[in-house]
């Protein structure tokens, strides 16, 4: 049976020394670009958080305003056709002069009271057809609260949830260098015929881990 | 050194291959873990956040829907059912529908393409409604502004002879000659029952 010479021997616990090594140090790298991934995928998630708070705010805000505008011109709306109505009466003959004194004063009545709530909407959103746009006063009232603050808060999560894929296959990355030093540990326990292979089952994980880690981290 | 001891650091190092193995795997789905809580616990507070904003706006609606819109048909509502039982009923036109009536090959009518916008080109538009408590000899009036004007040689003037309720179509068309087609513009129909404004509605002709 051939045994190995001492020199051999020693050379190549030297190499496998500089194998771990350099297993070890790219496993630090690996896991660090991870860490770094999962800080910035919390970032993210804090920035989409403070976007959803952002955009929730004047969501609601305008919704209430908005409504409320609404609500007033209905109203509006209401005490001015009313007004009509009674006028279209009132010219079409009342029957008795006490009707007609009535009449005229619920007439008055009605269109003080749409005047009344006339001021309470801002009649830039009236419609060709005299409807109210609520559509296009909360578009507004949205556009001009997305001027001063982020409003969009899925850009962040989508960012997060990739960062946070990222730190996953680093990691799945990390396992596979991780994989070489068990190799490297086991080139003494292996016997002298399977020295060679324990080596470059090893360096194979060892490479194809940091090509996969490099991949990662440069397109995820 | 012997053989036993050679075996022993040899069972060692398998050993310590094994751990680190099963170290690396279970770092692995530790993270795994952890980045699925991460994102667990981001959506529970996205979703509460969004929530409490549906809720706010679902609010409002609800408020003007309630409070605004329903408490002023019910109230105009009652103000009809009173007049009515107090025998002062007016006519009564539902809102108006515009199309465009479709013609077969032979050129007999098939139905009516209903929209609010027509496509310029269009060389007729027919106006439809339903109509309740009308009376046959009512003076019927129809005027037609096109863009905030009136257009005079809309104007119709008939004695209604339609009866009590049912539907009808007061076209808009130029009968005359398929060469002439609706001019582009926002179009407002009227129709005045006996001096009064029973029922109007707009429609589009839109740009060639």
């Amino acid at each position: 049976m051939e045994t190995e010479s001492p020199e051999k021997s020693s050379r190549l616990e030297t190499v496998v020394a500089v194998l771990i090594a350099v297993a070890t140090v790219i496993g630090a790298t690996v896991a660090w670009r991870a860490s770094v991934a999962s800080d910035s995928a919390g970032d993210a998630d804090f920035a989409g958080l403070k976007a959803s708070v952002n955009a929730e705010e004047p969501r609601a805000l305008n919704f209430v305003n908005a409504y409320e505008h609404y609500g007033a011109y209905t109203s509006y709306s209401r005490y001015s056709r009313l007004g009509d109505a009674i006028s279209q009466d009132l010219e079409s003959g009342a029957d008795t002069e006490e009707e007609a004194y009535l009449l005229d004063r619920q007439r008055a009545e009605s269109y003080d009271l749409a005047k009344a709530n006339q001021d309470l909407f801002p009649n830039r959103f009236l419609a060709r057809d005299g409807n109210y746009r609520v559509d296009r006063e909360m578009g507004e009232s949205w556009a001009d609260a997305s001027r001063e603050k982020d409003l969009s808060p899925d850009p962040h999560y989508a960012e997060a949830d990739k960062l946070r894929a990222k730190t996953n296959l680093l990691l799945a990355t990390l396992t596979v260098v991780a994989m070489s030093l068990v190799f490297y540990t086991l080139v003494e326990a292996a016997g002298e015929r399977f020295h060679t292979v324990m080596v470059a089952l090893g360096t194979l994980f060892l490479v194809g881990g940091t090509i996969a880690a490099i991949v990662v981290e440069f397109t995820g | 050194m012997n053989i036993s001891e050679e075996r022993f650091k040899k069972t060692i190092a398998v050993l310590i291959a094994v751990v680190t193995t099963l170290i690396a795997i279970v770092t692995y789905l530790q993270s795994d873990a952890g980045a699925r809580d991460d994102a667990a616990n981001r959506d529970t507070k996205r979703y509460s956040l969004e929530s409490f904003g549906r809720q706010v706006s679902g609010d409002a609606c609800v408020n003007f829907d309630y409070n605004s819109a329903y408490q002023a048909y019910y109230e105009l509502d009652l103000l009809a059912v009173s007049a009515a039982n107090a025998g002062d009923e007016a006519a009564a036109i539902s809102p108006f529908t515009f199309a465009e009536p479709l013609y077969d090959e032979q050129g007999n009518f098939t139905d009516y393409a209903v929209a609010d916008t027509f496509e310029y080109g269009a060389s007729a538009v027919a106006v439809l409604f339903d109509y309740d408590h009308m009376q046959d000899g009512q003076d019927v009036v129809f005027k037609v502004y096109v863009d905030g004007e009136e257009d005079p040689s809309w104007r119709l003037i008939d004695k209604w002879v339609l009866g009590t309720s049912g539907g009808a179509e007061k076209p808009l068309s130029f009968d005359y000659s398929y060469a002439n087609v609706l001019r582009p513009g926002f179009y407002t129909v009227e129709m005045y029952v006996d001096s009064h404004l029973g029922q109007s509605g707009s429609f589009v002709i839109g740009d060639p």
